[in-house]
């Protein structure tokens, strides 16, 4: 086997060697070919070359003779000569042409000059000899003569020219037409090229060598090579007269020894390159024949080694694929026969260890289902399994509790029977797999209660996956559930009205919103705020305001349908959202609900209390609202119907000018700052005249305050004061009021003793200890005449600040200073309020005197108020005196003053004050 | 409505040859009082009338160049009947035109002229001394 291998071996390396030595060979030849080639075509070139040239000198001189004939011609001698056909004289002129410019410049070699009647008669000739030609004359070139001679109509103009050899001597022969248009003869000029043709040297730039067609040499330049010098290429280029026959011969000879140096070393370059890239070539396919031969080798030893028992394995291998396949079938098959001699004596270690195994999992067997059994018997949840065809296997305590069924019959009972699922939704094989995991289900028990449980079921599979049964696992989460629905409930509604509060209101609202954005369905949203709701809570408590509230809830709730959503959104503040209801359905509904709130009478242990609306409404369409903007343009429409006089419904309409002016409320803030800095308050005053004959000489009037507002328009209190009142900023108009009013009384020129002014003041600034400070210094500090000054506080203000009310009262009246209860009735407090409050007046609410001329009630109550009041001690005045009628039945009940447009319009306090009637 | 067509075609035949004319810088093939020649009906005219003169229309810078033989040099600005008459005192004598060649109207200039002046035997060598010289007709140098 060794012989073969190396017999293999030097086979491959010999046929490579025998191939790069054939590849050498073969770039040498390419090589020489090309070195050849380049010769040649340097030849052919060169050949070109001198013929190009030749042709430019011949063409050059016959230029020169048609130029001689032409010149010659011309001459006066010559013509006369020849018009008067003196031959002699053309012989002379003929002979003087021989030395003229053109052959003594050198331009040409002139050999013959002839001249030829029109019938080509020759008439005189010269060839440059002194002695004329005797009368044999020397035709040049016969044939071309003839040629011409035969020619007929304009081609006899043409000017001709030809070659021929003359006793072995090359001639250039021209004729040229004597006569101009009309033919009268011609003159023929030879002239030997040789001359010209010397010139070639310089031309060609090389050295040139002319022969006769009989191989006479003519001409040869000087530095002509000698014939041993091979570095010139010799061309050799022969011309041929007209009529064929050989006329010159021109050689060439250019020096091309550097081309072919340089031909020579690129030859040489690419025989030694190639030779290298071959050599290369050669080392390395033999590389990688050894390298592909010695895992072979291994191959070799290590088949010895598994033959004598030891299964080894080739590890490291060239990972040529062709060989490494090979090397590791074997490598597998030496595994293959190590693994079957191992698995013999592992068969036999198995066996023993199997054994002792299933011992083991026996005994652990016992103690696992024992261990399971108390398991499951000590847990609260329920665990019921059932065997593959649907019947109970086994029921532990805490299932038995749970479904009340006795655990002796249900055994073997179809496990429906016993795990009873009130849930039409969920029946047991709902699952496709049959398992199922936190389920939440009703569970019926035996005894027909039901109770909310939560279940998980699996199916147990025997371990060659048959299906064996099905364990149910289930909890009583009843009592959890309970907590989770009611957490829910109070998380999302009010306690006191049972509605919906403000956060899951907003968020039905965000509900709502998405599908207007949606599909731009078109829904509303109405703001309730309650009117008078305070003086409820202020007189009767928070126990009457709250029932008031769950009261009223009941009515609204009556009124709107259970789709709309009624939340209350603050203390006397509700919200209604109508899904899908255009602007004007909704204004029906709020008109339903304003009207069942003012019909309402909330009755509280004796007294019945009325209470009014404003309700703002606003559209949305989804077209880039947002809940904020919503909410905000629904209270501002609230606000404004507030401010336009309560118990009305306000559309938010972009487009209303009021609203715009008036979105947002915090604008109130800021346009109620800046007309406290900026003094835009203006004072106005409304008389008060007693009603009937009064020995008082003071003038009585009321102060009244309105607000002048960027556009110059006048605005009254009711717009602004509920703002003032939410922003706490009431008390500093009040004290604006004071200190003006004061300070007009003061500088005004009416005496301070003839004049009464009444000056309003807040629930809020009579129970403010430094309002009261500041009152009792500016009253010191104007040193005024304190009868003068009245201060008016409503019944509501006063009896919710009770304890205040009546320090402040005291104090002030203590000073001097009057005081009036305003808006008297329509808290309808009790009259016993009016012992412990030391007022001067009862100024009964307006609401009372308007209607009185028809309204008996109205009547009876202002009767009644005016008698209490008196009885007490005190004037009485009533408000919204309109018309004479009114003034008449006040009179005749005894009211002591009148107020109203009937009396007196409201005007500027600054205004003349009219005389004093003494009479009224 | 055909008269109208037929008007129509006139014109845009008269374009096209406008168009080529001026695409071209050549002149027309022919002109009204003179028989078009070339450099072969030349000489045959020459052989056949001796009286046969023939004017170079050229300026006289351009005969330097050289001429064809016999001709009279008149350039057309200096074209009159009085010079024409110098020339060729018979209006019925042959008189052939010529001048640089195809694209040299001095020739068509002198021509005009000479038809108002009355010649009534003209001939336009069209071609001129370029055809002349291109066709190695003898030419003489001044």
């Amino acid at each position: 086997m060794p012989a073969r291998n190396r017999k293999l071996r030097s086979i491959s390396a010999g046929l490579i060697v025998l191939l790069g030595v054939v590849s050498i060979a073969l770039a040498y030849y390419a090589s020489s070919s090309y070195f050849n080639l380049s010769v040649e075509r340097e030849q052919e070139f060169l050949q070109q070359l001198v013929s190009l040239r030749t042709e430019e000198k011949l063409d050059e001189l016959q230029q020169n003779q048609a130029d001689l004939g032409t010149r010659l011609q011309r001459e006066n001698n010559f013509r006369t000569a020849f018009d008067q056909k003196d031959l002699v004289g053309l012989q002379n002129e003929l002979n003087k042409a021989f030395h003229r410019f053109f052959v003594t410049s050198g331009l040409l070699d002139l050999k013959l000059l002839t001249v030829f009647d029109e019938n080509f008669t020759v008439l005189a000739q010269s060839s440059g000899q002194e002695t004329p030609l005797d009368n044999a004359h020397m035709l040049s070139c016969p044939d071309f003569l003839e040629a011409s001679r035969q020619r007929t109509g304009a081609d006899r103009l043409k000017v001709s020219s030809w070659r021929c050899l003359q006793n072995d001597q090359s001639i250039q022969s021209v004729l040229v037409p004597i006569g101009g248009l009309r033919p009268l003869g011609y003159l023929q000029i030879c002239a030997d090229p040789t001359h010209n043709l010397q010139q070639l040297p310089s031309s060609l730039a090389m050295p040139v060598k002319l022969e006769s067609a009989a191989g006479k040499p003519l001409f040869t330049s000087p530095d002509w090579p000698a014939p041993d010098i091979s570095s010139f290429l010799i061309s050799r280029n022969q011309y041929l007269e007209d009529l064929g026959n050989p006329f010159i011969t021109i050689d060439a000879a250019k020096e091309i020894g550097p081309f072919i140096r340089s031909l020579k070393s690129s030859r040489n370059r690419v025989l030694v390159g190639s030779t290298i890239v071959i050599a290369f070539t050669l080392l390395l396919i033999l590389t990688l024949l050894g390298r592909a031969f010695r895992p072979l080798e291994d191959l070799k030893l290590a088949a010895q080694r598994v033959a004598k028992g030891e299964y080894t394995s080739i590890k490291n291998f060239s990972s040529y694929e062709e060989i490494a396949t090979p090397i590791e079938s074997f490598n597998k098959m030496s595994a293959d026969l190590n693994r079957e001699n191992h698995s013999r004596t592992l068969a036999q270690q198995a066996l023993q260890q199997a054994t002792e195994d299933a011992e083991r999992m026996a005994q652990r067997a016992f103690e696992e289902k024992k261990f399971t059994q108390t398991t499951l018997n000590a847990i609260s949840d329920g665990v019921i399994t059932s065997s593959n065809d649907g019947r109970v296997q086994f029921m532990n305590p805490a299932a038995v509790q749970l479904t009340e069924v006795d655990p002796d019959l249900a055994i073997g009972r179809p496990l429906e029977e016993i795990f009873s699922i009130n849930d039409q939704s969920h029946t047991l094989d709902s699952d496709s797999s049959g398992n199922w995991v936190n389920r939440e289900l009703r569970l019926r028990k035996a005894t027909g209660e039901e109770i909310d449980i939560e279940s998980s079921s699996s199916v147990m599979y025997s371990p060659d996956g048959e299906v064996l049964g099905t364990v149910t696992v289930f909890s009583d989460v009843t009592q959890q559930r309970e907590l989770t629905r009611r957490l829910s409930y109070a998380a999302t509604h009010d306690a006191l009205t049972g509605l919906v509060n403000r956060g899951e209101f907003e968020r039905r609202l965000e509900e709502t919103l998405r599908v207007a954005y949606m599909d731009q369905s078109t829904h509303t949203l109405c703001y309730l705020d309650l009117d008078q709701f305070k003086i409820v809570n202020d007189t009767c408590g928070h126990v009457a305001g709250d029932e008031l509230l769950r009261q009223l809830t009941g009515l609204l709730k009556a009124k709107v349908s259970r789709r709309d959503t009624l939340g209350r959104l603050g203390g006397d503040e509700f919200g209604l959202l109508l899904e899908n209801c255009p602007i004007d359905t909704a204004k029906n509904v709020a008109g339903k609900l304003l009207d069942a709130i003012r019909r309402f009478q909330f009755q509280w242990e004796d007294n019945a209390f009325t209470v009014g609306c404003s309700i703002g409404i606003v559209e949305f369409t989804g077209a880039g609202e947002t809940i904020a903007s919503i909410m905000s343009a629904a209270d501002t429409a609230c606000y404004l119907a507030k401010d336009r006089g309560r118990n009305r419904i306000e559309i938010m309409d972009a487009e209303n000018p009021d609203i715009q002016q008036r979105q947002g409320e915090m604008r109130w803030v800021i346009d109620l700052n800046t007309a406290l800095t900026q003094d835009k308050f203006e004072l106005y005053r409304q008389r008060i005249v007693p009603a009937g004959i009064d020995n008082q000489s003071r003038q009585h009037f009321e102060i009244l305050v309105r607000l002048r507002n960027d556009d110059g328009k006048l605005v009254n209190p009711d717009a602004f004061l509920p703002a003032a009142e939410r922003f706490n900023l009431i008390s500093k108009i009040d004290r604006w009021v004071v200190q003006n009013t004061l300070d007009w009384l003061k500088k005004s020129p009416v005496d301070d003793d003839a004049l009464e002014l009444s000056i309003n003041l807040s629930g809020a600034s009579i129970t403010d200890r430094n309002f009261l400070d500041f009152v009792v210094q500016k009253i010191h500090e104007f040193d005024l005449n304190p009868e003068a000054i009245c201060f008016e506080v409503t019944e509501t203000a006063a009896i919710s600040n009770l304890a205040r009310a009546q320090r402040f009262i005291n104090i002030v009246t203590g000073l001097g200073c009057k005081f009036a209860l305003d808006d008297f009735g329509s808290g309808l407090s009790s009259f016993a309020y009016l012992k412990s409050l030391p007022v001067h007046y009862l100024k009964i609410d307006g609401l009372f005197i308007r209607d009185i001329h028809r309204d008996p009630v109205d009547l009876a109550m202002v009767r009644s108020i005016n008698d209490v009041g008196h009885s007490m001690g005190l004037k009485t005045v009533a408000e919204f005196v309109e018309n004479q009628k009114t003034i008449h039945i006040l009179q005749e009940l005894g009211v002591d003053y009148l107020q109203g447009y009937e009396i007196g319009r409201p005007e500027p306090l600054t205004a003349m004050l009219p005389p004093i009637n003494q009479d009224s | 409505m055909q008269r109208l067509m037929t008007r129509g075609w006139m014109f845009l035949a008269l374009l096209t040859i406008n168009t080529m004319l001026s695409a071209s810088d050549e002149l027309p093939m022919s002109t009204p009082g003179a028989t078009t020649i070339n450099a072969e009906q030349l000489i045959e005219l020459a052989g056949e009338n001796s009286n046969l003169i023939i004017v170079d229309a050229r300026i006289t810078d351009d005969r330097l160049l050289g001429q064809i033989a016999g001709s009279v040099s008149l350039p057309d600005i200096d074209t009159t009947c009085e010079t024409l008459a110098n020339a060729a005192p018979n209006t019925a004598d042959p008189v052939v035109f010529y001048c640089n060649g195809v694209k040299c109207g001095r020739s068509l200039n002198s021509i005009k002229v000479a038809m108002g002046c009355g010649y009534k035997n003209m001939y336009w060598f069209r071609g001129g001394f370029a055809e002349w010289e291109q066709k190695k007709y003898p030419i003489e140098k001044e």
